[in-house]
C-alpha cells in the first residue's frame, strides 16, 4: 500500500520534473509527420514563451499534490493524476491544431473519469455527465474554430496560423474566436458555461480537484491567451470587451455564491470561478487596452493576469488539499454547518497554513494574492483615467464588480475559517488521534510559505513574467518600473500588523486565563447553539435575494401543543439560474435526441443509404 | 512630519471618540459623560486581568494583534496634513482599501473565534454590509481629485461609508447593548480586560482614520483638510442625533446610495479629464 503511494507520488514528481525542465528552457519545435496522413494531421510541440510560465505553475501544483498524497487521499489515486498532469503538459506544448486537439481531449477524458471516481453517489454522477456535456460540446466547438483557422492557413501548425490570421475576413475573425471562446471558455468555467463547475470540481477526490481547480483551469486561461495573442491576433477591441465582461459576471458570480455557500469543497469551486473571473477580465482589460493602443496599461493587465494564475494555482491546490485533510480527518463531514473548532483540534497542525490559505484566497494582505489583485486594480484603474471614453467606462465598471466580488469572496472565506476553524474544539471522539506533522501537513506548509513568499518578494517573479508580457502585447518591459517598484513596497504593509499579531498571541499565551463559557443570556451554552455558516449568510442571501432567490423550507413535527414541537427540520436553498437554463437546455436535447433516434432504424441498407445521400450532398454542396 | 500626525493621531483618538459621545448626548437633551471618558474606559480596561471565554481559541489574540497593527499602518498610509501625503494616498488607495479589510476580516475572526451565538450574528451583519460598500469606498478615494462637484459627491460617498466603517447610525447604534440590533459591540462581546481594550482603541484609530480620509476627498491636504476634518467629526453627531437607525434589511440602499455617488463622481472626473 505504501509502495503504491509512494511509486503514484513519485509518478506525478517525474511530470512536475519534467514540466519544470521544460518551463525553464525553450525546446526547439518537434515534428512528428506521418508521411500518408494529410498535412493538417501534423503533431507539433514545442515549449514557447508563452506556455513556458504556465508549466511551472504546473510544476508547482502538481509537486504539492504529489507531496500531500503521500500521505492522505487513496493510495492509488496519485496515478490517474499523473497521466491527467502529463496530459495538461502535452496541452501546453502543442503547437499544432491536431497536437492540441488531442491532447486537449485526453485532458478532458482523464479529468473525466477522475470526476466520476466516487461515482456510487448519484450526485457524483451528474456532475460527471453534466461536466462530460459541456466538456464535449466545448471541444466541438474549438475543434469547428480550429478546422477554420487551418483551412485558412493551409497548415495546421501555429506559427503558420499566427502568421495568416492578418488575412482573416472580419466574420470569419468572430466566429473562430466564438468557437474558441465556448470551447475554451466552458474549461475556464467562464460565466455563462460555468454552472458544471462548482459541481464536478468538488466531485472529484481532494487531490484531484486541487489539480482540476488549481491548474486545468490555468490551462484553459493559456488557452484563451493563445487564441487571442497568437493564433487570432490581433483579436480587436470587442473581443477583449467581451472576455472582460464574461471575467466580471465570474468574478461576481463566484464571490456572491462562494459567500452563502455551506458546503466546503462547493465554496472552493466558486472561489475557482471568481478567480477565473478576475484573471480573465484582466486578458479583456490587456486586449482591449492594446487594441485601443494604450500598450503599457495592456501589459499591467496581462502581468496581473499571469501573477494572478500562478497565485490562484499556490492558494487553491493549498486549499482544496486542506479539503482534503478535513474530509480525512472529519470522517467525510465537510458540510460547514458540522463543523466547528478545527483550529485547536481535529486539524491542529494544519490550521494555520488554512488560515494563509484563506487570507489569499481572499486577496488580503500579505498573500500572494493580494499583490496580483492589487495588479489587476491598477491595471482597472489605468483604464479609468485613460482618457479614453470606452476604456474609462470599462474600468470603473471593472473597478465595481471586483470590489464587489472581492468583499463577497472575502466575506466567504472569513466565514469559511471563522466557522469551522476558530473557537474551541468540539470534544474529539474516541477514536481520534492527534494530527501530526506528516506529509500531507508538509505540502499544505509549502504551499503556505510560497503563498507568503510571494506575497513578501513579489519582484522575484514579477521581472521574468514582464519580460514575457512585454514580449507578447509588444511593449517595452522598462515602462511599468513606478508599478512594480509600488508592488515591492506592498509587503511592508503587512509588517506591523504581522508583529503585533505575533506580540499578541504570545501575550495571549503566557497570560491568558479561561474560565467562562461564552454568553448566552445567562443561560447554559450548548454546543449546538454554535451559530451556522447558514445562519451567518442569512443577511447575504436576504441582500442578494434578486440573483440568489433563496428559499426555505421549515419542517415541524408539533406535539399536543405547536409551541414544543418535538423536531424542527430547517433547510436553506438557492437557486443557480444558468445552472437551470442548463438544465433546461439538456432536457430539451434529450427529448429532441429521442425523436431522432426514429432514424437509428438498426437496418444495414438504411446506414449504406445515409452514406450514400451523405456523399451525394458532400458532392454537391462541397463543389 | 507624517510620524508627528500619526503620534497626534494615536493620542487623540479616543477624544474623537469622547466628543462624538458627548456631543451626541447634548443634541439629543443629556448631559453626556466628559470628553475623556474613552481614556478612562480604556485604562479600566487595561486594568483589568486578561481573561477569555472558555470557548475561544489563540486566534482571538492574533486577530487582535492584527487588528491593531493594521489601524496604525492605515495611519501611515494617510494624506497628511503636514507635508506630501497625497501622492501615497493616490498610489496606495487600493492598498488602503484592503487594509482596511484585513482589520475587518482579523475582527470578524475574533468574533467567530469567540463562539457566541450573538457575536455571529453580528458577524452575518457585519460581512453583509462590508462586503457592500468595499466599492464606493475605492471609487469615492479614486475620484478624489478633479472638480469641486466631484469632490463634493465623492466626500458624500465616503461619509456614508464612514457611518457604516465606524458603527454610526442610521447604520448601528454604539449606544445600544442590546443583543440582537448591534453589530460593531455585538462582535466584541466575549472579549473583556486588555483585549477589549485593544479593540476599541483599533476601532477610534480607523475611525479617525476615515474622517481624515473624508476630509481629504473633500478639501485636498494640508490646512483645508484639517478644517474639513472638524466638520465631518461635527457632523457625525448631527446625523446620529436626527436620524433614527435604519431598518437592517434598508441599510443596502444607503450602501447603494455610496455607490452610485462615487460612480457619478468618478463620472464626472472622467468626463472632465476627456475634455
Amino acid at each position: 500500500m505504501q509502495r503504491l503511494r509512494w511509486s503514484a507520488s513519485f509518478l506525478l514528481a517525474a511530470v512536475a520534473a519534467s514540466a519544470a525542465v521544460l518551463a525553464a528552457r525553450p525546446l526547439a519545435p518537434f515534428v512528428l509527420r506521418a508521411p500518408i496522413l494529410s498535412r493538417y494531421l501534423t503533431l507539433v510541440f514545442a515549449s514557447t514563451s508563452l506556455a513556458r510560465p504556465f508549466l511551472a505553475f504546473l510544476a508547482i501544483g502538481v509537486t504539492v499534490v504529489a507531496v500531500w498524497n503521500l500521505k492522505r487521499g487513496r493510495a492509488g489515486a496519485g496515478i490517474p493524476l499523473a497521466f491527467f498532469s502529463a496530459a495538461m503538459v502535452a496541452v501546453l506544448l502543442a503547437q499544432s491544431v491536431f497536437a492540441f486537439l488531442l491532447s486537449w481531449e485526453l485532458m478532458s477524458l482523464i479529468s473525466i473519469a477522475i470526476v466520476a471516481t466516487e461515482s456510487e453517489r448519484k450526485s457524483v454522477r451528474r456532475a460527471t455527465f453534466a461536466y462530460a456535456l459541456v466538456s464535449q460540446l466545448g471541444a466541438l466547438a474549438m475543434t469547428i474554430a480550429f478546422a477554420m483557422l487551418a483551412v485558412h492557413a493551409g497548415s495546421g501548425s501555429f506559427s503558420a496560423i499566427g502568421g495568416a490570421a492578418a488575412s482573416l475576413t472580419p466574420m470569419t475573425r468572430a466566429e473562430v474566436l466564438a468557437g474558441l471562446f465556448i470551447g475554451f471558455g466552458s474549461k475556464a468555467g467562464l460565466v455563462p458555461l460555468q454552472f458544471w463547475l462548482p459541481r464536478a470540481h468538488p466531485a472529484a477526490p481532494a487531490n484531484a480537484s486541487a489539480l482540476l481547480s488549481g491548474v486545468m483551469i490555468e490551462i484553459a486561461l493559456y488557452a484563451l491567451a493563445l487564441a487571442t495573442f497568437v493564433l487570432v491576433a490581433p483579436v480587436g477591441a470587442i473581443a477583449g470587451i467581451i472576455l472582460l465582461i464574461a471575467g466580471l459576471a465570474g468574478a461576481l458570480f463566484g464571490g456572491l455564491y462562494a459567500s452563502v455557500e455551506s458546503e466546503l469543497k462547493r465554496l472552493l469551486a466558486f472561489s475557482s470561478i471568481d478567480h477565473m473571473g478576475v484573471m480573465v477580465s484582466a486578458l479583456g482589460l490587456a486586449i482591449a487596452a492594446s487594441a485601443l493602443g494604450f500598450p503599457a496599461l495592456a501589459t499591467i493587465a496581462f502581468l496581473a493576469m499571469l501573477f494572478h494564475a500562478l497565485n490562484h494555482t499556490v492558494l487553491k491546490t493549498l486549499l482544496f488539499l486542506a479539503a482534503g485533510t478535513v474530509v480525512e480527518r472529519m470522517h467525510h463531514v465537510t458540510d460547514l454547518d458540522r463543523l466547528r473548532g478545527l483550529g485547536s483540534g481535529a486539524l491542529k497542525r494544519s490550521a494555520p497554513w488554512i488560515l494563509v490559505g484563506c487570507l489569499a484566497a481572499a486577496a488580503l494582505p500579505p498573500s500572494n494574492a493580494f499583490v496580483s489583485e492589487w495588479l489587476v486594480f491598477q491595471g482597472f484603474i489605468g483604464a479609468t483615467l485613460s482618457g479614453n471614453a470606452l476604456l474609462a467606462s470599462l474600468g470603473t465598471l471593472g473597478l465595481f464588480a471586483l470590489l464587489l466580488g472581492g468583499g463577497l469572496a472575502a466575506a466567504a472565506f472569513v466565514k469559511l475559517f471563522g466557522i469551522a476553524f476558530a473557537g474551541a474544539p468540539a470534544p474529539a471522539r474516541e477514536s481520534d488521534t492527534p494530527e501530526a506533522f506528516d506529509a500531507a501537513t508538509i505540502a499544505l506548509a509549502v504551499s503556505a510559505t510560497l503563498v507568503l513568499a510571494l506575497g513578501v518578494f513579489p519582484l522575484l517573479v514579477l521581472h521574468p513574467l514582464l519580460v514575457l508580457a512585454a514580449g507578447i502585447v509588444g511593449t517595452r518591459a522598462g515602462a511599468l518600473d513606478a508599478t512594480l517598484a509600488n508592488a515591492a513596497r506592498l509587503a511592508w504593509l503587512a509588517a506591523i500588523p504581522a508583529t503585533v499579531a505575533l506580540l499578541a498571541w504570545w501575550y495571549g499565551r503566557r497570560t491568558i486565563e479561561r474560565s467562562d463559557p461564552a454568553w448566552s443570556c445567562g443561560s447554559a451554552f450548548p454546543v449546538r447553539a454554535s451559530y451556522s455558516a447558514t445562519a451567518l449568510t442569512k443577511p447575504l442571501r436576504r441582500i442578494f435575494a434578486f440573483a440568489l432567490f433563496p428559499e426555505r423550507q421549515r419542517t415541524i413535527v408539533p406535539t399536543t401543543s405547536s409551541d414544543f414541537p418535538t423536531q424542527i427540520a430547517y433547510a436553506v436553498k438557492t437557486r443557480d439560474l444558468t445552472s437551470e437554463a442548463a438544465r433546461s437546455v439538456a432536457a430539451f436535447s434529450q427529448r429532441l435526441v429521442r425523436r431522432l433516434r426514429v432514424v437509428q432504424s438498426g437496418r444495414m441498407r438504411a446506414y449504406i443509404a445515409y452514406a450514400a445521400i451523405a456523399i451525394a450532398l458532400a458532392l454537391v454542396l462541397g463543389r | 512630519m507624517t510620524l508627528l500626525q500619526v503620534l497626534v493621531i494615536l493620542v487623540l483618538a479616543p477624544l474623537v471618540q469622547g466628543v462624538l459621545a458627548t456631543t451626541r448626548a447634548w443634541l439629543s437633551g443629556r448631559p453626556g459623560p466628559p470628553f475623556v471618558q474613552p481614556y478612562r474606559d480604556l485604562v479600566k480596561s487595561l486594568k483589568k486581568a486578561p481573561r477569555a471565554g472558555r470557548s475561544g481559541s489563540s486566534l482571538g489574540f492574533v486577530a487582535v494583534g492584527m487588528a491593531l497593527g493594521t489601524a496604525v499602518t492605515i495611519l501611515m498610509l494617510l494624506p497628511y496634513i503636514f507635508g506630501d501625503g497625497v501622492r501615497t494616498a493616490v498610489l496606495d488607495v487600493v492598498a488602503l482599501v484592503f487594509l482596511f479589510a484585513l482589520g475587518r476580516a482579523a475582527m470578524v475572526l475574533a468574533a467567530l473565534d469567540g463562539n457566541s451565538a450573538f457575536s455571529a450574528m453580528a458577524v452575518g451583519r457585519e460581512i453583509a454590509f462590508a462586503a457592500i460598500v468595499e466599492a464606493p469606498f475605492l471609487l469615492a478615494l479614486l475620484a478624489a481629485r478633479s472638480t469641486p462637484s466631484s469632490a463634493l459627491l465623492a466626500g458624500s460617498a465616503l461619509f456614508i461609508v464612514l457611518l457604516f466603517e465606524s458603527a454610526r447610525v442610521p447604520v448601528d447604534n454604539q449606544e445600544t447593548h442590546y443583543e440582537l440590533t448591534m453589530i460593531h459591540e455585538g462582535m466584541l462581546l466575549e472579549y473583556a480586560g486588555p483585549v477589549f481594550a485593544a479593540w476599541q482603541y483599533s476601532a477610534q484609530l480607523r475611525q479617525v482614520a476615515m474622517a481624515v480620509l473624508v476630509a481629504f476627498v473633500l478639501a485636498g491636504s494640508g490646512l483645508p483638510m484639517a478644517l474639513c476634518f472638524v466638520a465631518v467629526v461635527a457632523a457625525i453627531p448631527f446625523v446620529e442625533a436626527f436620524q433614527a437607525k435604519m431598518r437592517l434589511f434598508d441599510v443596502p440602499q444607503l450602501a447603494t446610495a455610496a455607490t452610485l455617488l462615487a460612480i457619478a463622481a468618478l463620472g464626472i472626473d472622467i468626463v472632465g479629464g476627456i475634455r
